[in-house]
């Protein structure tokens, strides 16, 4: 009889410390894209890096529309318990474009698993050979040479605005109503001199040997990539970056908070991810986990702060 | 080597247990999903992309597209039997599939639409094979003039279906037209009559619409109307089948709607539905018998069910071939590869022969086990329309709740689709026909996105429409069909009336 108290109490104990550590059950992500876009590519990748540290599923749930807004609203409205976490690539001017009252203050931030640089491109036919080339041919014909972007708004379409801010010219936007896939169509059929794009959904076009890259925004050349030149290289001071930040509902308990921003260092800093980074043509930053990476945020607001203000997509 | 013996290879590799099983799951899943209103092959296709992802590229890649191809077969069932659409590409098969059920044809009509579906779906398999990189380089030849002159085209057939009453047909389109524009507009990001309120920044989701429009407001209907007995009595198994009359009238068809899917099936969008509302236009505008639809017409069910199967086979080829998943499902398939570092694009077949033909050969086997499957099925299923209205109906009703919530989870569509059925309901009562309205919905969307990027890629110079031989050649050809289907119609009207 003792020894059946004994032992239950033996178990009982063994049950509840496995109460007590997080995680206990499967941990719901909110992607506030479509299934299949390159965050939703990117989330899937990262969580299964992170399902192998934490010992638990992640359920991936996809809620896209209005540049992730409506997604990071489910996400405000969830239990801040470490079971329900939202990716999206515009947190921190959402309250700027005036989709949503809140900031990445107002979530607490996990990490920020990838920085991607923006890819200038045009069709391999193309006359233009260097970003001089183009820039000069678009300043002496104001209007006339058409960029692709994606919609008003999201990440490329931005610097594409930025591109035309510092360099003068003046291009002929042509805004799609989606994501860089309509980029890629125009570009490699020629039906669009230039575009700004992320490196993965043009990478089949660019092998083909249909759509030839000019530059890349990042600071310094992208490891595995050494023959794209950057833009600032080239005399074009843009450096700009498109990123996919994790975030939580504000006021995770702070043993979860603290587990989660070490795990998320952890597989970033990986080899495995290191890896899927430099084959995709991005880039890994471990330390961009927690506060660093809610500081990284603040900057990257700043810097688009004005590029929104003087298109007049800010909200008064 | 050459086709056939890559082809050999491939039925060897897609006859491999994994593979099979992989295939079998999908298209039962598939089939499910057709079923069900509400989940589609996307939110399906979402779910089981985790646990594709275990069994290595090729069988990951047969089993999401079993579940795409899968859901265009199953999709006609609930329209067919109880007026919902069970897919947005089913919709236009409740117009005569339901009128049939009603005469007690149901059998007849689930045994055509699986027989036309699995023939369109082997006929585009067989123009993947063949064409796949001449079919995905002339896709990528098309710019936004192009698709704009397209959906022109599309646009003009469809108008033929607007009903009996021309006016009545316009204003139904243009209602679909505003009800497509509420929401966060795609191009500019700009709300539009969302009235502030968060949810409505999704949109009006086409789902519930179509299944509040034919569902509920059929579910209305006959609750008003004094109670008859089932027209249906018990069916014998001669009767499951179509008989002569019915499958002479369903060839043409079915292969008429094999290639007017494959061709809608290279376009952006949603190319099963687009096709599928085309077929049904084009053998209304050329059927001797057009009064007939509406009421029941084999060739409205043969027609679409085909165009819709052969056109998600050939929407595989711009995301195969060139890398760009030009169709939202398409870029689940896209996740599926990417994740096992398989990059779909002009390479593709040549540097990955084994999943490109592995994949082929596993099409021709879940084509083959879908007709196996769902032909059986059609005695079953054909025994749901005996049932009695006080027992179908709440059952119809609580299928249309389920199916509206599960599009997105969101209970605002549940209201969508109820607020829908009454309008439905009251429109039909009134003599206006639902089918303009969800054409207007459908290609609204697409029509507004096209004519706003061309006018963007225009810059005001009108001219350069000159420039585009293509684009050119599909505008002439909209006067050529107009003319083609008022002398065609007549032609076999005068004919149909001579046998």
């Amino acid at each position: 009889m003792l020894l059946i108290f004994a032992i239950s109490v033996f178990f009982f104990g063994i049950l509840f410390s496995e109460v007590s550590a997080y995680p206990d059950k499967p941990i719901k992500v909110i992607i506030c894209y479509e299934a299949g876009s390159a965050t939703d590519l990117i989330g899937r990748t990262f969580f299964q890096h992170i399902e192998k540290e934490l010992g638990q599923p992640f359920m991936i749930v996809n809620k896209p529309g209005a540049a992730s807004a409506l997604g990071l609203r489910e996400l405000l409205e969830a239990k801040p318990d470490g079971y329900t976490l939202g990716m999206s690539c515009s947190v921190n001017v959402l309250k700027i474009l005036g989709h949503l009252p809140y900031t990445h203050r107002d979530f607490d931030v996990i990490g920020i698993p990838l920085l991607t640089g923006s890819i200038l491109a045009v069709p391999s036919k193309s006359p233009f050979q260097s970003t001089k080339a183009l820039v000069e041919h678009a300043k002496a014909n104001p209007g006339k040479v058409r960029m692709s972007t994606t919609s008003k708004g999201a990440v490329f379409w931005i610097h594409a605005r930025y591109f035309e801010r510092l360099t003068g010219a003046k291009f002929n936007m042509i805004i799609n109503p989606g994501g860089a896939s309509f980029i890629a169509t125009q570009l490699g059929g020629g039906h669009a001199d230039v575009g700004f794009a992320a490196y993965k959904p043009l990478q089949s076009q660019i092998e083909a040997g249909n759509i030839r890259i000019l530059g890349v925004t990042t600071e310094k050349r992208v490891q595995g990539f050494p023959n794209w030149p950057t833009l600032k290289e080239q005399g074009y001071d843009m450096v700009v970056t498109g990123w996919a930040g994790i975030v939580a509902p504000k006021g995770l308990p702070s043993d979860v908070y603290r587990k989660l921003v070490s795990i998320h260092a952890k597989v970033a800093g990986s080899k495995g991810w290191q890896d899927y980074c430099t084959a995709t043509g991005t880039m890994a930053y471990p330390e961009y986990a927690g506060e660093e990476a809610a500081k990284f945020l603040d900057q990257d607001a700043e810097i688009q702060r004005p590029i929104l203000e003087e298109i007049g997509a800010v909200q008064k | 080597m050459s086709g056939i013996e890559y082809l050999i290879q491939g039925f060897q590799v897609a006859l491999a247990p994994t593979n099979l099983l992989a295939c079998l799951v999908g298209v039962v899943l598939g089939t499910m999903v057709g079923v069900l209103p509400g989940l589609g092959p996307i939110e399906a296709m979402a779910i089981m992309l985790p646990l594709s992802i275990r069994y290595g590229p090729l069988a990951g890649l047969i089993l999401l597209a079993g579940v795409w191809y899968g859901a265009q077969y199953g999709g006609s069932t609930t329209s067919i039997l109880v007026n919902i659409p069970g897919e947005a590409s089913s919709v236009i098969t409740c117009v005569d599939g339901y009128q049939m059920t009603r005469k007690g044809r149901a059998g007849a009509a689930l045994t055509v639409s699986a027989i036309g579906s699995f023939v369109a779906g082997t006929i585009g398999i067989i123009i993947l094979q063949l064409f796949a990189p001449p079919l995905a380089r002339a896709a990528l030849s098309f710019g936004p003039i192009e698709y704009l002159a397209v959906m022109l085209l599309a646009f003009v057939a469809l108008c033929t279906l607007g009903g009996d009453n021309p006016l009545k047909g316009a204003l139904m389109i243009a209602f679909g037209a505003f009800l497509s524009t509420i929401g966060i507009d795609r191009i500019a990001g700009v709300q539009r009559f969302t009235m502030g309120i968060p949810t409505m920044m999704y949109g009006i989701n086409f789902i519930p619409v179509a299944v509040g429009l034919f569902g509920i407001a059929e579910v209305i209907r006959i609750a008003l109307n004094p109670y008859a007995p089932s027209p249906v009595k018990s069916i014998r198994l001669r009767e499951l089948y179509p008989n002569r009359e019915e499958s002479r009238r369903s060839v043409m068809p079915i292969l008429r709607g094999s290639f007017i899917g494959a061709f809608f099936g290279l376009l952006p969008g949603t190319p099963a539905v687009l096709a599928s509302f085309a077929s049904y236009s084009v053998e209304k505008s050329i059927s001797p018998r057009k009064a007939e639809f509406g009421k029941g017409a084999i060739e409205g069910v043969a027609g679409p069910e085909s165009a819709n199967n052969s056109a998600v086979v050939i929407a595989l080829i711009p995301l195969l071939c060139l890398g760009i998943p030009l169709a939202p499902v398409a870029a689940l398939l896209l996740a599926g590869l990417e994740m096992h570092n398989v990059t779909p694009g002009p390479l593709f077949i040549r540097d990955n022969p084994t999943i490109f033909w592995g994949f082929i050969a596993a099409m021709y086997l879940g084509n083959f086990l879908l007709l196996v499957l769902n032909l059986p099925l059609v005695g079953l299923f054909a025994r749901v329309a005996t049932l009695r209205p006080q027992v179908l109906m709440p059952i119809i009703g609580i299928f249309c709740l389920i199916g509206s919530y599960t599009t997105r989870m969101a209970i605002f569509d549940v209201w969508v689709m109820i607020g829908a059925g009454v309008v439905g309901f009251l429109l039909t009562r009134l003599g206006f026909s639902m089918v303009p309205l969800v054409i207007g919905m459908v290609l609204g969307n697409i029509l507004e996105d096209n004519l706003r990027v061309t006018i963007q890629w225009l810059n005001g110079e009108i001219s350069l429409i000159w420039t585009r031989p293509i684009a050119l050649t599909i505008l002439a050809l909209i006067p050529v069909y107009v003319v083609f289907i008022r002398l065609a119609g007549r032609k076999v009207l005068k004919s149909g009336v001579s046998d």
